[in-house]
């Protein structure tokens, strides 16, 4: 390292010598606090010792890059800029990384010396990543301390005030944002016994251990979650392998086992003991009865069903621990990570599971939920609340379905659940609040199949969640970030940040008004929220008969569910609902009633049904939802037929449902009559309804400035465009 | 003595010719007297001869970072328009987002200089190519034009919005999928068909920017190779990354030179039965390099001794040599030398040296003394990409490749030696 005095001295000689040309210095720190600290010094010493203007830039974006660099020395003409770089952990580095190699001969403009300050770990990911753009730096120079800088600022007589001291003055505070609360989400590893899968699966979970520990320095782990489906058969010898990869996980990661947390998936149930237990529950009131903490007789003997999943992991991970097998209030831990407290709570979502047949016929309980909440409730502010499952709510009891999900809406940040090996992560928004789901792939499910998991960073101010996923590839080094999971956010990495909705203060209110009159507040809370939303959206005025309590969200849903198979009293019904929520064209002359409503839905029925599968398994219900708006709406506009079945891509393609790139199966393509076409702003106003009675479906919205032409829209499985 | 303000200008003009963010020619002070066509001869000729007796080939160039692709190419394209061959030099990273490069973009970004070199040299193109790309751009809802020239203009344009938005990016590709005429390699095709009589070459030069993964997914995942079903022939600079794929050698099906198209360092050692030795004539080339730079400001400003040791210091690398001479005027002034001298240069290795120490990784040691000892290097391995990529070690071929250590890692290998 050289000495301050050398070092100012270089520094000056190349600032002289530059005289406004453009170069790149590179100043290297310990860690970041030296390179704060040595950065106020140094930069207070340049001022002082040369006839020079040195412009301070700041702290440079992850999302920016020489490009931005270049306009920020060009904008505010001196003799050196300086320019901190804090990528902000090892896999931002890496994407930050490739943006510089990428922009580096931008910085051929660069309007004088640049002199970039950042910490040593960050110059060896950068290193390797860009080690193009390190070719084009002219010098790196190691800092010296703040405490060096300040004794030769004393020594050389510059007078520089606060730097004499060890705690310079600070020129510009630089920001260091306090550390999210960092997770790993796994699901579904299906631990066997039989020798050659053994070999493939340690072969899978070796990997991921590596990466963690490799991440591990950086980037630490605070929490585990794991969904279900630990073993294939829960057999005691699957869940030995099962423990011993736990016990490698804790080590590997350093992560508390208080702060690991595991529910039961259907894989977890011993089915020799199902088979001499109830199937399910035939209604809400003995749900009521079986999921009230204090009723544990109601549950022993389904309890007996996952005793081998108990036994395994009580000891290693404690044996008071809920593991999903405790409800309610008890189903619930609140862990502390750095002051912030959260709050999980562990739901068995496979007290029932029994075959594959198990649609439908799974119950979580609303009592269950409602105690869970209220525990969360009683512990006052929490950074956040997350539940975990194993299945998605779909395999619920039609009973129950639609009170848990407005339950969780109401009490959860975020609901972490697997099974499905299907990696999905979308944020639901109602009136009620909202949540993020996030379901994880397989972690194993045989190296030739997807393995993957999530990582998710919890950050408080604003409270965001921040999805990494990774899968398991090939090579020395498998497990790798998954850009194929959040393809559009490349500029973020292809992490995709989730914002987190306000919960509600359900728990509150149901503790002051006991749980009857809760519920009834809460039913008409959901009612106004939803009557509220549609009064703001277009051609309210129109709508002054709608009646209360039945929207057109819940009509889809129920029609939805139904996959197309609709009686003659649903259909005249969302027939109804569908004629007044949706405008009327601007003139308001249409004839446009119940009737010709009922016959355009009775043709979107009959295509639905037709097309169920790849409407409704594929599409997914928000884009089934969408694409049903879309069609009524533009029919309505232009009073004639619209077509769904023609092909993405070609020029009768108006409507686009998904993205361009999306599998032909998640994508649907709309044709619209001319006349409907020539309405302006029909689109906007669609886009505008969809919006805004359709909050859950977690698109943001925005508008070209260059006019309607085109519409993007962006969510989590990918953009989806309109254009017109 | 201090410095008078002549010294200093002087001192400062060469600080500026030697830094490694200055592109002779770029800066308006003419390429020619600062490249040596030597420099590159035997690699170059190979270019050319495939040029020559090929209409169709497709060449590839990778190399170390600052070995001198991009200079070369600017040269190959300088003498094939000597020649009246019809050149389209495509410079990606000023046309495209060529972090984010698609191939629609690419294919545009060649049609727009091609279009561009035609009308320079007044060749004419058959109405339908124009009332495709008419129609294309038409179509885009972009502004259309009647003549070559302002083709390419709109087509520029386009790939400058494009640069910008990455949802203009996205549309742009949408369209490959609206049928294969709609797909700019057609047009791209016209063209070159309609320029066949001036045997056209495209240089599409920064695909080396390309980051590894989406370099693999362009070259060796993609079903149809960049450029390889094109018409006419074409120069392709890769990520040296690439080269080094277990798969890359399905690339020499389509590509000509794909067994050899690494563009090495400027040989200082000939390598000889596992030896290395002097090799007098690499000196020379880059001497002539550093006078052609330093002539123009002062002659003698850096002495004889001097520039032997920055090019020692090099290992033959012609940015790595302009970052030492540009270290050593640092040095110089501090001192307040109005000359560069050997201890200039000696002072400058020992920074460099420095900054290799920095960025040692203990996992480095045993590849850098293997190279010293063997002069080879495990490529396939991370390790030898990164070494490669840094300039730890620099690659050489005389027949065989070969590698060698530049001075200043050469000495930190051996500090580190003595510490153990």
């Amino acid at each position: 390292m050289k000495d301050p005095a050398s070092l100012v001295d270089e520094l000056l000689a190349r600032i002289r010598l530059a005289g406004r040309s453009g170069t790149l210095l590179l100043l290297i720190g310990e860690d970041w606090r030296a390179v704060e600290a040595s950065r106020d010094a140094l930069l207070a010493l340049l001022r002082s010792l040369g006839p020079f203007q040195v412009e301070d830039l700041g702290k440079t974006s992850p999302r920016s890059g020489p490009v931005a660099w270049v306009e920020q020395t060009r904008a505010r003409p001196a003799d050196a800029f300086v320019l901190v770089v804090q990528p902000g952990g090892a896999l931002a580095a890496r994407a930050f990384g490739r943006r510089l190699n990428g922009e580096r001969e931008n910085l051929r403009g660069l309007a004088g010396p640049l002199l970039l300050f950042m910490c040593a770990e960050d110059e060896r990911v950068l290193r390797e990543v860009a080690p193009d753009f390190f070719t084009w730096i002219a010098q790196g120079y190691e800092l010296p301390g703040a405490a060096e800088l300040g004794a030769y600022a004393r020594a050389s007589g510059a007078g520089v005030e606060g730097a004499a001291s060890s705690e310079p003055a600070a020129v510009a505070p630089l920001l260091v944002a306090t550390p999210p609360i960092r997770y790993l989400h796994l699901s579904d590893i299906h631990f066997k016994t039989d020798a050659t899968r053994a070999y493939d699966q340690d072969k899978v979970l070796r990997g991921l251990l590596t990466m963690l520990q490799r991440q591990r320095e950086r980037s630490p782990l605070d929490l585990i979650f794991f969904t279900g489906d630990l073993a294939q058969g829960a057999e005691p010898l699957e869940y030995a392998r099962a423990v011993a990869f736990f016990g490698d996980l804790l080590a590997a990661t350093g992560v508390d086992p208080c702060h690991v947390f595991v529910v039961p998936g259907n894989h977890d149930v011993d089915r020799r003991v199902g088979r001499w237990v109830v199937r399910t529950l035939d209604s809400r009131e003995t749900s009521d009865a079986f999921f009230v903490e204090e009723n544990a007789a109601s549950r022993a003997a389904h309890l007996r069903k996952f005793e081998a999943y108990r036994d395994a992991l009580a000891p290693l991970l404690g044996a008071s621990r809920p593991l999903g097998l405790h409800v309610g209030a008890e189903a619930v831990e609140v862990v502390e990570v750095r002051g912030a407290k959260i709050a999980v709570a562990s739901f068995n979502s496979a007290w029932f599971a029994v075959a594959e047949d198990d649609i439908g016929k799974l119950w979580l309980g609303e009592a269950n939920i409602d105690h869970a909440a209220d525990r969360i409730a009683a512990e006052g502010p929490i950074a956040a609340a997350i539940a975990l499952m194993h299945h998605p709510t779909e395999y619920l009891a039609e009973a129950e379905r639609s009170e848990i999900e407005r339950r969780l809406e109401g009490s959860f940040d975020l609901v972490l659940r697997g099974h499905l090996h299907k990696d999905k992560a979308k944020s639901i928004g109602t009136a009620r609040g909202g949540y993020v789901e996030v379901a994880s792939p397989a972690a194993y499910q045989g190296s030739q199949w997807p393995n993957g998991c999530f990582v998710g960073e919890l950050q408080a101010d604003p409270r965001t969640l921040r999805l990494e996923a990774y899968k398991f590839g090939s090579g020395a080094d498998p497990w790798a970030l998954d850009a194929s999971a959040f393809p559009d956010d490349a500029e973020d990495h292809y992490r995709h940040t989730f914002a987190l909705r306000a919960r509600r203060a359900g728990g509150a209110v149901r503790r002051a008004l006991g749980p009857d009159a809760a519920n009834e507040i809460m039913r008409e809370i959901d009612r106004r929220g939803r009557q509220e939303i549609l009064r703001h959206a277009p051609g309210a005025n129109q709508r002054q008969g709608t009646a209360p309590g039945s929207d057109t969200g819940e009509i889809l849903r129920m029609l939805e569910r139904r996959g197309g198979k609709l009686s003659p009293e649903l259909r005249s019904n969302l027939a109804e609902r569908l004629a007044t929520t949706i405008p009327p064209p601007p003139d308001g002359t249409a004839p446009w009633g119940r009737e010709a409503f009922g016959a355009l839905l009775g043709r979107l029925v009959e295509h639905w049904s037709a097309h169920r599968d790849e409407w409704l398994e594929n599409l997914g219900e928000n884009r089934v939802t969408y694409a049903l708006f879309a069609l009524a709406f533009f029919e309505r506009q232009a009073g004639q037929p619209v077509s769904a079945d023609v092909p993405v891509g070609s020029a009768k393609a108006d409507l686009l449902i998904g993205s361009e790139s999306a599998h032909p199966e998640e994508r649907a393509a709309i044709e619209i009559p001319a006349s409907g076409r020539s309405e302006d702003g029909a689109l906007i106003q669609l886009v505008r309804i969809m919006e805004a009675a359709h909050a859950d479906l977690g698109a943001v919205l925005f508008f070209r400035p260059d006019g309607p032409r085109a519409v993007h829209g962006i969510e989590p499985h990918g953009p989806w465009l309109v254009y017109l | 003595m201090p410095l008078s303000p002549e010294q200093l200008d002087k001192l400062k003009q060469l600080s500026r010719v030697f830094d490694p963010l200055y592109r002779p020619g770029l800066q308006g002070d003419g390429a020619g007297p600062s490249y040596v066509e030597d420099a590159h001869h035997d690699f170059r000729q190979h270019l050319a001869a495939s040029l020559l007796v090929n209409d169709s080939a497709k060449l590839l160039v990778a190399g170390q970072p600052g070995c001198g692709k991009t200079t070369l190419l600017t040269r190959v394209a300088e003498s094939l328009e000597a020649a009246h061959r019809i050149v389209a030099f495509v410079d990606l990273e000023v046309r495209t987002a060529v972090q984010d490069l698609g191939s629609v973009e690419m294919h545009l970004a060649a049609t727009a200089e091609l279009l561009a070199a035609a009308d320079k040299v007044h060749a004419t193109l058959s109405p339908e190519t124009l009332a495709s790309i008419q129609g294309w751009l038409a179509s885009m809802g972009s502004a259309t034009a009647a003549v070559a020239r302002e083709l390419a203009e709109a087509i520029r344009h386009l790939l400058a919005t494009g640069r910008e938005d990455p949802g203009l990016r996205s549309e742009l590709r949408s369209v490959i999928r609206q049928g294969a005429d709609r797909d700019p390699h057609e047009l791209l095709t016209r063209v070159l068909r309609d320029l066949a009589a001036l045997r056209p070459v495209v240089i599409l030069d920064g695909l080396d920017k390309l980051p590894p993964d989406q370099a693999r997914e362009f070259f060796l995942d993609e079903k149809r190779k960049p450029m390889a079903d094109a018409p006419g022939a074409a120069i392709l600079t890769i990520p040296l990354s690439i080269v080094y794929e277990p798969a890359f050698n399905v690339l020499s099906e389509r590509y000509n030179n794909a067994d050899n198209p690494v563009l090495p360092a400027v040989r200082l050692y000939e390598f000889h039965d596992g030896t290395r030795a002097r090799y007098p004539a690499g000196f020379k080339i880059l001497r002539q390099i550093v006078e052609a730079r330093v002539a123009p400001i002062a002659s003698g400003l850096v002495a004889d001794d001097a520039i032997d040791r920055a090019i020692e210091a090099s290992g033959g690398n012609i940015r790595e040599l302009a970052r030492v001479v540009q270290a050593s005027v640092v040095k110089a002034v501090v001192r307040s030398g109005d000359e560069i001298e050997r201890q200039d240069v000696e002072a400058a290795i020992a920074d460099q040296r420095e900054s290799f120490r920095r960025a040692f990784q203990p996992r480095f040691l045993a590849v850098l003394q293997r190279v010293r000892d063997k002069h080879k290097l495990d490529n396939a391995d991370d390790v030898g990409k990164l070494l490669l990529y840094g300039l730890w070690v620099i690659e050489y071929r005389n027949e065989e490749a070969w590698y060698s250590l530049p001075v200043a890692v050469e000495d930190l290998v051996r500090r580190l030696e003595k510490i153990k």
